[in-house]
């Protein structure tokens, strides 16, 4: 089993608890509006499962917070990722995983970008080209043994950086 | 012919031996049996019955040795002598070999083995002749659960004798029970496993008694869907672990299988396999483990390293401990060469490996094997510790990383955990002066670590967080720290508590302060509960970044202990006063104080540690409030509603613990200030008259009624309170209610009151006749004086607590009410105070007289009632009802809500158009609970439901509204089935990305988490 997996014995950082959202006062008042801001976005991403391990992307470090780029007013967004190890080829499947994760999360308005970090992955052209191909996105997730794999791993994603489901 | 030979006759003619006939005739037969000599009885039974135990039919011969062993079975035991036991023990023995009577036979043995009668010399007979003559497994379940059970009772008793064929009694058993598949035989077969080995030299037979039984592991057992025996897999697997290490004479069959399974696929059969290892190690014993222990390790230590399931590691943690427990009972001379340490060895080195990086991922399983180890015994823990410590203690001298060190703690933290383990905690009256732990030696080194990493000055939470908990566990460790050295311990905590900002360290650290505090109060008092009172400021001008707030809450949560809360609860009071008089116009602080106060009052349970507060209360806070009342201008916040509303509740909770006499004693006092004005008892004088009764007097003082109203509510039956008469005092109640137009408070507070008291009113007709009286007077005059309505309310929950016909017809009024154009509104929202519970009075703790049901029986009569005038009213009417009826759906208990619910829907359907937030609300919670408890109701209503839920979630204006939508809507793919909500799940998937758009932060994560399960259909 342990020879199977491509890095066994990846670094585990601890989720700094400061970076989750503390609840506003205007946050909880009708008469304000919140923009959607890279917070938000990371919130929605942080808690994906490894596919490799029961860990979340987070404790991997494959994505931050500072890595994340949203602009509410011209609806873009852009989420950069780095994969644990430079020849990790489950880049590409992490990869879909927040591109499906942001396409059921985020209203249709908002252009997605998912990119490899600039110069953490041997074949990060490809990879980027896959991730933003809407085509070869649509015809992966036809595929209904990958479309599961996905599934698994969004299936924390609701836990948001916290251990426990809050209610 | 005799009667016994007719009902014999009757029994055989009729059809089977379960029919009804056959029952009724065998039933009359054994209470003849019973009656009388039974010894004789069943002499006579078996003359009428001896053609057909010998008849040629053998479904006739069956049948009637059926009819006798049933007879045997039910029968007066003690009175058959031992040589008719012989008798009949030869007479069924010796028909074993007749294969169609066998199963009757062996109920009738099964009967005759548990008689008191009943000789070694027959057990040994019977076991014989049962191993000899019958093919257990060649029979029906039931047959087979009688062999179990005659062997059972065989060896229960018997064993002793039995030990004369022992050889032969436990082949026969591993030949009754080979092939056995039935669970309910095999629970029974498996514990009879166990209670074989106990009673019987089983060494000749090892491997057969084995092989029958370890054929079962793993067991793979799924019940049938509708569970008639209610056994489950887990059952059997326990007793089959329990059959499995019963001996050691297993182990060396047991070990190379386990060790096999331990390899397996399947999650379940990996866990059973740890398990039983667990089990059997400590039976089986180190000199069977040694042989297979490199491997053995390795499987477990695969299990920590690459765990995918908690589950799953923490067996095989409690697998690893239960091994090396057991190596370690093996006593070696030659410490050098001590197999146990050289088996520990390899899986130590493996740690120290992953420890070398002890950021990895691995080094937190390391650290958990090596806990588990170490923890098992004294030797264990000292190789251990002589091997790592070293290694952790360098690593962390050599980094600066804070990640780092941190790591090393958590592992460091580990052993100290291990070290509690084994060698007990402060608490552990046993004193054991030689069982040291080999930390003590690096206690010096490890309290610098520790209290260094929670005053690092540094970002990092996790490091300072490791820190509070290493040091922690040191003072809850056995003989480890001295006790000025824990009181070290809680000033580094304290301080944190005060300096800190972080909530996380915070609360680590009061709850490390609460466990101090569960065996050194004294440290708690002398240093924590002084720092934190002198830190909150005298008011709230001199706060600095509300620091108050959080050393009310530490303060709260360190008062559960009475000790401390005797002390903490003076110095609230005083503190509150002081904020009081400070700051007569800032109620906030004053109120956060006394709140805690009270906060902590509710937390007690015992009557002794609420009541003695009695005095205080009385004396200080309501002297403060009349004082206040009487004061020409404001000096004081304390009469401000919401701290009064506290007293109140403060008020309730004690009143409600005092003991009769005393109650009566303060209830008196409360009397003479309010009804004659006479403040003597508070020990004040003042230039002013306290008259709060009085409608001329300034709402200052009405207001005050509240803590007379709440405090005599509570009174219990065996007080007389000082009143002339029931009637003349709920008078006076009503017209000080009725001309208080200016005060709402004192108008609540009367009423209340007046409830109480019509509620614990012993007479039931006067009582009858005088509510009878006051509704006539109220009704008219509704319209024109508020207090009318409310009276009539508290004076209709009284009643409606206990269920009183007249308590329902003013129900029928209030019900009428709803339509009035002005008190429609006031009259709907009403039925929430009738129906839904007070914390002060006219409930169980302030002793209300209630029936059980009485929400129940409200809900019904008033259902129809709501329903019918809600389709008969005008549309603008029609709200209140629904207002109303959204009160009692919520009081309401949930089973009833849901045989009720089906011809409601379509209203709350309705309800969700209607503009009133909290109305919306409370309907959506209703869907909310429907769909979990009630699916096959809420899934014929899908196809209107959601469309209506996704409108409320988009359109609503308040975002509390979007958000119960959404969640209502999120339950919707939990609980319903796929086949239902499939056809609506692209038109919801779409819909809700509009409220992924929503200006609401918290409704887009709704919305988010709502789309996702929807995605999961």
């Amino acid at each position: 089993m342990a020879q199977t997996l491509i890095n066994a014995n990846p670094t585990v950082y601890s989720p700094s608890k400061t970076s989750q959202r503390i609840l506003t006062f205007e946050e909880q008042d009708d008469s304000f509006e919140d923009p959607i801001d890279a917070q938000e976005i990371f919130d929605l991403i942080r808690s994906i499962s490894d596919p490799e391990h029961p860990l979340t992307l987070e404790q991997l470090n494959v994505t931050q917070c500072e890595h994340i780029t949203v602009s509410d007013e011209t609806s873009r967004v852009l989420v950069e990722f780095t994969p644990t190890i430079p020849h990790c080829s489950m880049a590409t499947l992490i990869g879909l995983c927040i591109r499906v994760r942001l396409l059921r999360s985020l209203p249709d308005r908002f252009k997605v970008d998912i990119r490899v970090r600039n110069g953490t992955h041997q074949s990060e052209n490809a990879v980027n080209k896959q991730l933003n191909d809407k085509e070869r996105v649509a015809a992966a997730l036809e595929n209904d043994h990958l479309l599961e794999v996905v599934n698994q791993c969004l299936a924390t994603a609701g836990l948001r950086g916290q251990d426990t489901p809050s209610p | 012919m005799t009667s016994m030979d007719k009902h014999v006759a009757k029994y055989m003619v009729a059809t089977g031996d379960a029919s009804a006939e056959a029952v009724s005739a065998s039933d009359d037969i054994s209470k003849i049996v019973n009656s009388g000599d039974t010894q004789a009885n069943l002499l006579q039974l078996i003359q009428s019955l001896g053609e057909y135990l010998t008849n040629d039919d053998g479904f006739i011969r069956a049948k009637a040795t059926g009819l006798l062993s049933h007879v045997l079975s039910e029968t007066n035991q003690s009175s058959i002598n031992a040589a008719a036991v012989d008798v009949l023990v030869h007479f069924y023995c010796d028909r074993l070999s007749d294969e169609t009577c066998v199963p009757k036979l062996l109920e009738g043995i099964d009967a005759l083995v548990t008689f008191d009668n009943f000789k070694e010399k027959s057990a040994v007979t019977v076991s014989k002749m049962l191993f000899e003559n019958v093919k257990t497994q060649s029979f029906p379940q039931t047959a087979r659960y009688r062999v179990f059970s005659i062997i059972g009772s065989l060896v229960a008793r018997y064993s002793s004798a039995l030990r004369s064929m022992n050889n032969e009694f436990v082949f026969g058993f591993s030949q009754a029970m080979d092939g056995e598949k039935d669970p309910r035989n095999l629970m029974k077969a498996f514990a009879l496993v166990k209670e074989i080995v106990v009673n019987f030299d089983i060494s000749n037979h090892v491997e057969d008694l084995f092989e029958v039984t370890f054929c079962y592991f793993p067991i793979t057992f799924k019940p049938p869907p509708d569970d008639p025996y209610g056994i489950t897999a887990e059952d059997l697997k326990i007793t089959l672990r329990h059959s499995l290490s019963s001996s050691p004479l297993f182990a060396k069959f047991a070990m190379p299988l386990l060790l096999e399974k331990l390899s397996s696929s399947s999650g379940s059969a990996k866990k059973d396999s740890m398990e039983t290892i667990a089990e059997c190690a400590p039976v089986y014993g180190a000199n069977a483990l040694l042989p297979d222990i490199n491997e053995l390790f390795d499987a477990l230590k695969v299990e920590v390293f690459h765990a995918t399931d908690p589950v799953l590691e923490d067996t095989a943690l409690e697998a690893i401990h239960q091994v090396v427990a057991a190596l370690s009972t093996t006593i070696s001379s030659d410490s050098a060469n001590d197999p146990a340490e050289n088996a520990l060895k390899p899986l130590v080195v493996e740690c120290m490996v992953n420890l070398k990086d002890p950021e990895l991922k691995n080094a937190k399983p390391a650290g958990r094997i090596l806990r588990a180890a170490a923890s098992a015994s004294d030797p264990a823990f000292n190789s251990i510790i002589d091997a790592i410590m070293p290694i952790l203690l360098r690593h962390h001298r050599e980094t600066d990383l804070a990640t780092q060190k941190k790591a090393v703690l958590d592992v460091l933290l580990e052993f100290l955990e291990a070290s509690k383990t084994l060698y007990g905690e402060r608490t552990d009256a046993k004193n054991d002066a030689d069982f040291q732990t080999p930390l003590l030696g690096y206690k010096d080194r490890l309290w610098e670590l520790f209290e260094s990493a929670t005053t690092a000055s540094n970002e990092y939470n996790g490091l300072r967080l490791a820190g509070i908990k290493g040091l922690h566990v040191m003072t809850l460790m056995k003989n480890y720290l001295a006790d000025n050295e824990v009181g070290l311990a809680v000033r580094t905590f304290t301080k944190i508590l005060v300096d800190q900002n972080d909530n996380e360290l915070q609360v680590k650290a009061l709850s490390s302060l609460l466990s101090i505090a569960k065996t050194q109060q004294q440290q708690i008092l002398d240093y924590t509960v002084p720092v934190l009172m002198d830190t909150m400021p005298a008011s709230e001008a001199d706060d600095k970044a509300s620091a108050h707030q959080k050393n009310l809450e530490y303060l709260t949560e360190l008062s559960s202990m009475p000790a401390i809360f005797d002390v903490v609860g003076i110095q609230l009071v005083s503190k509150f006063e002081t904020a009081t008089r400070q700051q007569p116009e800032q109620y906030i602080y004053a109120y956060e104080i006394i709140h805690a106060f009270d906060t902590i009052l509710q937390q007690k349970t015992e009557k002794q540690d609420i009541g003695k507060w009695v005095d205080l209360v009385f004396e200080k806070l309501f002297g403060q409030c009349i004082s206040a009342s009487l004061a020409s201008q404001t000096t004081s916040s304390i009469l401000d509603d919401r701290i009064l509303s506290v007293i109140a509740s403060i008020t309730a909770v004690i009143f409600q613990h005092l003991e009769a006499s005393v109650q009566s004693e303060y209830i008196n006092r409360l009397f003479d200030i309010y009804t004659k004005s006479d403040l003597s008892s508070l020990k004040l004088e003042s230039d002013h008259t306290f008259k709060p009764l009085d409608a001329s007097s300034p709402d200052a003082q009405k207001k005050t009624s509240t803590l007379f109203a709440v405090a005599v509510s509570s009174y219990s039956r065996t007080v007389q309170l000082p009143i002339a008469s029931h009637e003349e005092f709920l008078d006076e109640l009503v017209s000080a209610a009725l001309s208080s137009s200016s005060c709402e408070l004192q108008v609540i507070a009367l009423a209340q009151l007046h409830g109480a008291i019509v509620n614990k009113w012993a007479d039931d007709a006067v009582r009858n006749t005088y509510v009878e009286g006051l509704v006539s007077k109220l009704v008219p005059i509704a319209e024109s004086n508020h207090a009318a309505l409310t009276i009539l309310l508290w004076t209709c929950k009284a009643l409606v607590l206990m269920a009183k016909p007249i308590g329902y017809t003013i129900t029928d009024q209030l019900i009428t009410w709803c339509a009035s154009p002005v008190l429609g509104g006031r009259t709907a929202h009403g039925f929430e105070l009738i129906v839904g519970d007070d914390n002060l009075v006219l409930n169980r703790a302030s002793g209300a007289t209630l029936n059980l049901l009485y929400k129940q029986r409200f809900f019904n009569y008033c259902l129809p009632k709501l329903v019918e005038n809600f389709k008969s009213s005008q549309a603008d009417i029609k709200p209140n009802y629904l207002i109303a009826l959204s009160y009692l759906l919520r009081n309401v208990r949930k089973q009833v809500l849901l045989n009720e619910l089906p011809p409601l829907i379509p209203l709350l359907l309705d309800s969700l158009e209607l503009d009133d937030a909290s109305l919306k609300i409370s309907t959506l919670d209703t869907f909310r609970i429907a769909v979990i408890d009630a699916p096959e109701i809420i899934s014929q209503h899908v196809r209107r439901l959601v469309p209506a839920l996704l409108q409320v979630a988009q359109h609503s204006k308040q975002m509390a509204v979007r958000i119960s939508a959404l969640t209502c809507l999120a339950q919707f793919p939990v609980s319903l089935t796929r086949d239902v909500l499939q056809p609506h799940s692209t038109y919801a998937i779409k819909q809700l990305s509009l409220c992924l758009d929503d200006n609401k932060r918290l409704v887009r994560r709704q919305a988010v988490d709502c789309r996702s399960k929807w995605y999961g259909i």
